[in-house]
């Protein structure tokens, strides 16, 4: 029951938010966060909204990823290519979504 | 394409990717030798939410790991934690004919004493009780609201799910005849809790979804007075891998402190509003924990100011005291240890035995969420070692 589902928001009305959770699936949640928009991304928690998605943080998590990489000296490596090339596609799609 | 820059989407791609998977495992292996050379032995990494337990198990992210990397559960799953008199309350209302709402896991709760020869409130229902399931606490309201009957809401959940409560609440969106029976608990008491208790916590996965309520800012106190790691986390598989690289990170450097992995959603300071609604309808009070007992100030409870929501006051009942608490386990079970992470469920012997998800004899087997159903469903680490 602790599970937060992943939902875009369709309306907000008040208190009150439409959120599709894909697969056909709305429901009616109560807005627990504030400036709550239209076409947000956000966590919904046992019929609330908790939270939204950053899409500017979105790829943060690569920081960690790449640091790591070239701490443990792999910088030149497969894996940092891989890195460097998911991080530059991923910028691209987020960017040009809206 | 019609999923481009959806986050929804974007995350189960990202963050199940198998190449990048490989990756995060090459670098916690990396920081792992580089560990072992200093002399480290073992590494005890504990998690506070019963999603982290899942994802842990489900994907099989234990045995991915090096061997002395080990993740505990700790107390993760608030329906596990419910002290068994909130059941027993319930239980008797519903037979006096009182409408009994509650969340799927907590329906099945069974409680240590019976009431009216029922143990749950699935039970209940089958004596003819008018116990309904619902997914929220709104759809509740809507539906008590219609029929106007007398009602109580079994009101368990962590700091993510009283938010719904306290802004229904506050929003005067409870109709008359529903009344709360509380039994909201705040993990970071419980976590202190447990790192002591368990006393060998080298790392801690903090919960994402409850951090997003309450802020990173609330786990300080792990790195900052008990010297551990900690990293909050969100919940797809490698999200957890990369907050165990990060935890093994901070363990070799020697400096242990607050990051947050899951900043996609997770800020310091939280969700304002919701803490702002919390305060405005709950006071923090000391509270039991099934099978633990009390913790300080860990538990939600109705203000003076709210106290017409109280189902104990509407029913003329009341929450037992400190010391009229009694230890709320069948015998057996071991399930306050397994909740904060002392032991694991299948060092039960009761495990898949006489408790099972079909026939679940502790709280743990219960709720999807407990340590004992993950593991019971889905296998942990060590059990074909432990059988064979
Ligand atoms: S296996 Fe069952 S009886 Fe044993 S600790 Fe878990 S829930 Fe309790």
């Amino acid at each position: 029951m602790c599970l937060g589902v992943y939902g875009k928001v369709l309306r907000v009305d008040g208190e009150l938010a439409v959120v599709d959770f894909g697969g056909g699936l709305t429901k009616d949640v109560l807005v627990g966060v504030e400036d709550v928009r239209e076409e947000d991304y956000v966590v919904v928690h046992a019929g609330v909204i908790v939270s939204r998605l950053s899409e500017k943080d979105f790829t943060a998590v690569f920081d960690f990823i790449e640091e790591a990489a070239k701490h443990l000296a792999q910088s030149k490596s497969e894996a940092a290519t891989y890195l460097a090339q998911i991080r530059s596609r991923l910028e691209e799609n987020l960017s040009t979504s809206k | 394409m019609a999923q481009k820059g959806d986050l929804r989407y974007l995350t189960k791609r990202l963050f199940r990717d198998e190449i990048l998977a490989s990756q995060i495992v090459n670098i916690v292996r990396g920081y792992w030798e580089l560990l072992r050379s200093k002399g480290v032995e073992e590494v005890k990494i504990m998690n506070f939410c019963g999603t982290h337990e899942y994802t842990t198990t489900h994907y099989g992210i234990r045995s991915i790991l090096p061997p002395g990397v080990n993740l505990v559960a700790g107390p993760g799953c608030p329906v596990c934690i419910t002290p068994s008199f909130y059941v027993e309350a319930a239980v008797k209302l519903a037979l006096e004919g009182v409408t009994l709402y509650t969340y799927g896991d907590a329906y099945r709760l069974p409680a240590v004493r019976e009431v009216g020869g029922c143990r749950s409130l699935s039970e209940a229902r089958m004596m003819g009780a008018d116990v309904r399931v619902v997914y929220s606490f709104l759809d509740a309201v809507r539906d008590a609201a219609k029929h106007g009957k007398p009602s109580v809401f079994l009101a368990v959940g962590f700091e993510t799910t009283c938010p719904a409560y306290a802004s229904a609440i506050a929003n005067n969106l409870v109709p008359e005849n529903l009344t709360l029976i509380v039994a909201g608990r705040l993990t970071p008491p419980a976590a202190r809790f447990s790192v002591e208790r368990v006393g060998t916590v080298s790392g801690v996965i903090a919960p994402g979804h409850v951090s997003t309520i309450t802020g990173a800012g609330v786990w300080r106190f792990l790195p900052e007075e008990y010297g551990i790691p900690t990293v909050v986390s969100g919940f797809e598989p490698l999200d957890v891998m990369i907050a165990i690289s990060l935890i093994l990170r901070q363990i070799m450097d020697g400096e242990p402190r607050l990051q947050i992995e899951y900043s996609r959603t997770v800020t310091m300071e939280g969700n304002r509003r919701a803490k702002e609604l919390l305060a405005r309808v709950f006071d923090v009070v000391d509270a039991a924990w099934r099978g633990i007992g009390f913790i300080e100030k860990s538990g939600y409870a109705l203000k003076e100011s709210v106290s017409q929501y109280d189902a104990f006051s509407r029913y003329g009942m009341r929450e037992p005291n400190r010391s009229e608490w009694s230890h709320d386990l069948l015998p057996g079970c071991i399930c306050g240890q397994v909740i904060i992470g002392a032991a694991k469920p299948t060092d039960c012997r009761l495990f898949m035995k006489r408790c099972t998800p079909g026939t679940p004899y502790g709280p743990c087997m219960v709720s999807a969420e407990g340590s004992c159903s993950i593991w019971a469903r889905m296998g942990g680490r060590g059990v074909v070692e432990e059988v064979l």
